[in-house]
């Protein structure tokens, strides 16, 4: 904003409209616009303007490009309650400077805040009402500036556009996302007379199949233009599922032997597999998954005696599925690349996170060992592997130990001195 | 046994009932050797009696076929071979327990029981409560019984039922069953057993001073123990085992009638033969009827 004390500019004075006018000097101050004329008269009728900007009440110019030739010389319309003064000015240059000046003062004079700028179009004000309708900070701080006449309307929002309006900007057209329904089973129907089992598929669950599952996107693009059709494609993926669905993993293994394509469909995915990989490696080291992963052996059959490979080759559960569908319908991309950079990283957090030199994995190995409980059975019924001694031998060493203290007897001092004390001291509150 | 009606029981007179475990297959591959075991026993029997002399100790081995009285102090004359280094008693203790084990080792070859390395503690408890019921029975005038189970091996869950009903047996006598648990990790049986009928759990840290543990928790008389802070169990599992395949379950089926418990849906209840899963208006119709059952 631009703020001079004073703005001297030509104009041509009229107390009205039809009024030929006066030319003259207008000369504008903070407080005040004085008028001079060119020809000093002492008449009455034209006398020299001396008035306060704090009793104008209005401000109105003429249009830029909006007032052709024939509506006359651009003009700045000042009205008090009952007296209007209209300046005409050579070029729309001086107009604008000096309603700009005049707004300034009538602004800060405290008066009442008076649209400057006529030019705007209805739509940028709905806007703006819009906005200030919508943001009650902002019509907050409207309602501070501007109402008040510390800002002027212009200023006001042309602060706020260089703010950086995010609001003002037309916003990115929401992505559509999927629907947050488990098409991992896309169920069959069938007809009810003949055995063929149909699937239904539009472009829609294709897409969220592979989204879901990237390998299947992979095979995809590899197989569908040149080898296979994409009918064939999605029959014998189906097919696949379909014997997965079943659990007839005897069939399965049979389909899959003699045909390649079915058989990838079946095995575990790669893709996602190398994934969770990569997702266990950013988890906090100090926490070992694993071992929790053992603990919770109840809901297994045999306490959850199970062998570390065969966890990781075991379909997946739908725990398991349904996190995958939460992170596709939440994201919507792709899988990620593994990031082989993951492993030192992790390394460095390991480091950082155990102070100890001793609880800090030898680099060397690739892959960390996790501390677990290999086999929690072990800790569950530990004495069934007495099981293995031999029943001759056992009651043999029963007999020796019976012969031993019968031949020995009791000894002097059962407990050595420094344990009993221990024992007695522990036991002892 | 003869209570002789002359004694003058006093409320700190004790009658310790001591459940030996024999499990040759615990034995083998504990830490502590059976003979170590055996001496601080001994050691702990003889305070025992010494601490009162109306005090009595009845031993019963806990074996992994049978159970058997092997030693009571009420009827043992301390006439014998006391050959110098250990008394008479510990003597024909021995004497009776080498006996057993024989005897014990020779069932095995009779019917071996396979795959389950547990003691019969339900048949020397058993046994325990027959004992102290006689002596319930003897008189008026009768020294305080309680029991202590030295046990080793893991619990048979095959022997779940028989032990609760001990235990519960136990506590309607107001007898406390005291346990000293020698093997790796905790005995749901013991816990439970101690926990209901008010007796002290003990898993000893170190086994070696294994009669320090026995002289400073399990010594005291029933009435002195009112005076005692003894070590309290930390936690107790509760778990039970099912009565159709004696595994021990987390969650099961109730019978509604007699309580019974079941790790699947039964049609009818083995124990009391309740029949379940039909609706009062459906007991009329065909049992084939077809009816909500839970999937197990």
């Amino acid at each position: 904003m631009s703020w001079c004390m004073q703005l001297v500019k030509r104009a041509n004075y009229k107390a009205t409209v039809r009024d030929p006018g006066t030319l003259g000097v207008l000369t504008m101050t903070e407080n005040k616009f004085v008028f001079s004329p060119n020809v000093h008269t002492s008449t009455a009728a034209k006398p020299a303007l001396d008035v306060e900007f704090k009793q104008i009440t209005r401000l109105k110019n003429t249009k830029e490009g909006g007032a052709g030739p024939a509506l006359g010389p651009p003009w700045l319309r000042l009205s008090e309650k009952d007296k209007t003064y209209i300046f005409e000015f050579a070029s729309f240059r001086d107009l604008h400077v000096c309603r700009e000046f005049a707004a300034n003062a009538l602004a800060k004079r405290g008066e009442a805040a008076i649209p400057t700028r006529d030019k705007f179009c209805t739509a940028e004000i709905m806007h703006r009402m819009k906005l200030l309708q919508e943001s009650s900070e902002l019509h907050k701080l409207h309602m501070q500036y501007v109402m008040s006449g510390v800002l002027t309307e212009a200023e006001f929002w042309a602060a706020r556009d260089k703010f950086g309006d995010v609001d003002s900007r037309p916003k990115p057209k929401q992505r559509v996302g999927f629907r947050n329904s488990m098409i991992m089973d896309t169920k069959p129907m069938t007809d009810g007379r003949t055995n063929t089992v149909t699937f239904s598929l539009t472009a829609e669950i294709k897409h969220q199949i592979f989204a879901l599952k990237p390998a299947v996107q992979q095979a995809f693009l590899a197989l569908v233009p040149h080898k296979t059709m994409e009918k064939n494609f999605w029959t014998k993926y189906f097919r696949a599922e379909y014997l997965r669905i079943t659990g007839n993993a005897a069939a399965a293994e049979a389909e899959a032997a003699d045909d390649e394509e079915l058989a990838m469909f079946l095995k575990e995915d790669e893709l996602l597999a190398r994934e969770a990989r990569r997702k266990l490696r950013r988890v906090d080291p100090t926490l070992d998954m694993e071992a929790d992963q053992g603990d919770d052996y109840t809901h297994l059959p045999d306490h959850g005696i199970f062998f570390r490979d065969e966890v990781y080759s075991r379909r997946s559960t739908l725990s398991q599925d349904l996190n995958r569908q939460g992170a596709v319908v939440l994201q919507g991309r792709s899988i990620v690349e593994v990031d082989e950079s993951g492993v030192q990283e992790r390394f460095g957090r390991i480091a950082r996170t155990t102070e100890m030199e001793d609880l800090q994995e030898p680099h060397h190995l690739h892959v960390a060992q996790l501390l677990c409980m290999k086999d929690p059975g072990d800790y569950f019924d530990t004495q069934q592997a007495n099981n293995a001694v031999k029943t001759e031998e056992a009651y043999g060493s029963l007999r020796q130990s019976i012969s031993k203290i019968k031949s020995i007897g009791l000894g002097n001092s059962t407990v050595a001195p420094e344990i009993a004390l221990t024992i007695f001291n522990a036991t002892s509150f | 046994m003869a209570s002789a009606p002359s004694k003058l029981y006093a409320d700190d007179v004790s009658l310790l009932m001591v459940l030996l475990d024999t499990n040759p297959f615990f034995w083998s591959s504990s830490s502590l050797p059976f003979s170590v075991f055996l001496s601080h026993v001994l050691t702990f029997l003889n305070s025992i009696l010494l601490l009162n002399q109306l005090n009595q100790v009845v031993v019963i081995a806990t074996g992994y076929n049978s159970c058997s009285y092997i030693y009571d102090s009420s009827t043992s004359t301390n006439q014998g071979s006391d050959n110098g280094r250990m008394p008479a008693r510990c003597v024909n203790l021995l004497q009776k327990l080498e006996e057993f084990v024989i005897k014990d080792e020779q069932l095995i070859k009779e019917g071996l029981r396979e795959g389950i390395a547990s003691s019969l503690l339900s048949g020397s408890l058993s046994m325990a409560l027959c004992y102290i019921q006689r002596v319930f029975r003897s008189g008026p005038l009768h020294p305080q019984p309680r029991i202590l189970c030295l046990q080793g091996s893991s619990d048979g869950s095959e022997q779940y039922v028989a032990i609760m009903n001990a235990i519960f047996s136990a506590q309607r006598s107001m007898v406390p069953i005291d346990s000293c648990y020698m093997g790796s990790s905790n005995s749901a049986f013991l816990q439970q057993a101690s926990y209901i009928t008010g007796g002290v759990y003990l898993k000893p840290q170190q086994p070696n001073g294994l009669f320090q543990y026995l002289s400073t928790v399990f010594a005291t008389d029933l009435h002195s123990r009112a005076f005692l802070q003894l070590p309290k169990s930390l936690g107790v599992d509760f778990r039970a085992s099912c009565f159709c395949h004696k595994k021990t379950i987390d969650m099961g089926y109730i019978c509604s009638v007699c309580l019974s418990i079941f790790c699947k849906h039964h049609k009818k209840c083995s124990t009391c033969g309740s029949v379940f899963g039909q609706a009062q208006s459906d007991v009329n119709s065909t049992s084939n009827k077809k009816r909500k059952t839970p999937e197990t």
